[in-house]
């Protein structure tokens, strides 16, 4: 029976995921949806699933079994991610719908849940809540202050991973180098983050 | 299949501001990190999503990613090997060039999870020790505590808006433990500038009613 995985280039997705994670953990604003990493992970979860039941129908000792356990706990580790977008979504719904660049930085399926939570955020203060009973003009919800936009300018602290010489930060120039770490605007760096040239902490 | 018990808590922790991770995730991170063990059983080679593991064989050092040897250790499995840098001695040397580093508030390197790492080895694993466990907790916190006092005097120099701030060889928990404040006061600055910036000279009176609220 074949417990190894042979496909050398798996090695990373676990701690890729787990960095995707982190950067979306600390930016203020919602990150490009990891299209292509979290269908590797999925595809690399359902393998190791079907690993798992083949061994559970040839498994005779306790040890294999302790071992299994163990191949589960690993994936129950990996499901953070999703969880981080949803709640920035709920957040900031109203934004993403009325940006169109950003809302393309969604799943389809993030796209629908945007789209169907502005739905019954809207009904809920219009039927349920006091809404229609105070005066139309004060009715809208979607007015421009209303809407909570991410702070791009919120500092952020950065892991920087490879040598990047000088970048611009602001008005001014700083030297960057791999192991750096860096409390800085956001916006400074949004680009690197996605490029992965550099993780937040 | 139930959630295991260290994990089941992570995500209902509620976000705290600019505090992005609780101390649990940080410990949930650093449970990544590998170590070394020497198994009490015999097993082949088996893969993992983050890479194969193994094989394993009583007395035969492995490497293994923390979390697993702490669910093989409780099952009285294997035994924890030490990493290099929590052996007591090197502890006490740590210690020694971290307060030589005193003066110039200069952060000796160390493992980012320091923290996180030697905390659930005590917590969990206190039998690899080897019987030094009290001492070592002493010095692990003697160390996180001269790191400590250095990251807070050298805060003590930012006075002005920086858009940038360096903090060399920082680890995660000391990240975590001075982000609310650095970065309300970075942001605090800012605004200040940007209000300077825009109403030059004129400001001034401006500046100075909200420099006492900081």
């Amino acid at each position: 029976m074949d417990y190894v995985n042979n496909d050398d280039d798996q090695t990373s997705y676990d701690l890729l995921l787990k960095r995707v994670w982190r950067n979306e953990r600390c930016s203020p604003t919602l990150l490009p949806y990891e299209k292509e990493l979290v269908e590797t992970v999925d595809l690399a979860i359902k393998d190791q699933d079907s690993c798992i039941e083949e061994l559970r129908k040839m498994s005779k000792d306790s040890t294999t079994d302790f071992m299994i356990s163990l191949l589960e706990l690993e994936l129950d580790r990996l499901n953070s991610y999703h969880r981080d977008r949803l709640k920035k979504i709920q957040q900031f719904h109203a934004h993403l719908l009325a940006n169109k660049s950003e809302f393309d930085m969604m799943s389809p399926l993030e796209q629908k849940f945007c789209e169907q939570f502005t739905d019954l955020f809207e009904k809920h203060f219009n039927n349920c809540c006091f809404l229609s009973g105070i005066p139309e003009k004060l009715q809208k919800l979607n007015l421009q202050y209303m809407i909570v936009k991410p702070e791009v300018d919120n500092h952020v602290f950065v892991h920087v991973l490879e040598d990047l010489g000088d970048v611009q930060v602001g008005d001014a120039e700083l030297e960057m180098n791999s192991g750096d770490f860096v409390c800085m605007k956001f916006s400074d760096i949004a680009s690197l983050v996605e490029q992965q040239k550099v993780e937040l902490v | 299949m139930a959630a295991p018990s260290e994990t089941k808590e992570l995500y209902g922790i509620k976000q705290n501001g600019e505090m992005c991770f609780s101390a649990k995730e940080l410990e949930f991170l650093a449970e990544d990190e590998m170590i070394e063990i020497i198994p009490r059983f015999s097993f082949q080679e088996i893969g993992l999503l983050s890479g194969s593991i193994g094989p394993f064989q009583p007395m035969v050092p492995v490497q293994v990613p923390l979390w697993l040897a702490l669910k093989l250790h409780e099952r009285q499995m294997c035994k924890v090997q030490l990493p290099a840098w929590l052996h007591h001695d090197e502890l006490v040397e740590r210690k020694r060039e971290e307060e030589a580093e005193k003066e110039n508030k200069y952060l000796t390197p160390i493992e980012f999870h320091y923290q996180e790492i030697a905390t659930i080895l005590f917590r969990r694993a206190p039998d690899s020790f080897a019987g030094q466990e009290g001492n070592s907790r002493i010095q692990v916190k003697d160390i996180e505590e001269l790191r400590d006092s250095k990251i807070h005097t050298s805060l003590r120099d930012l006075e002005q808006y920086t858009p940038a701030v360096k903090i060399a060889n920082v680890s995660a928990m000391e990240i975590n433990k001075i982000r609310p404040f650095l970065v309300q006061a970075l942001n605090r600055f800012r605004t200040l500038k940007e209000a300077e910036d825009q109403f030059g000279e004129s400001s001034q009176t401006v500046i100075d009613s909200q420099d006492g609220g900081l």
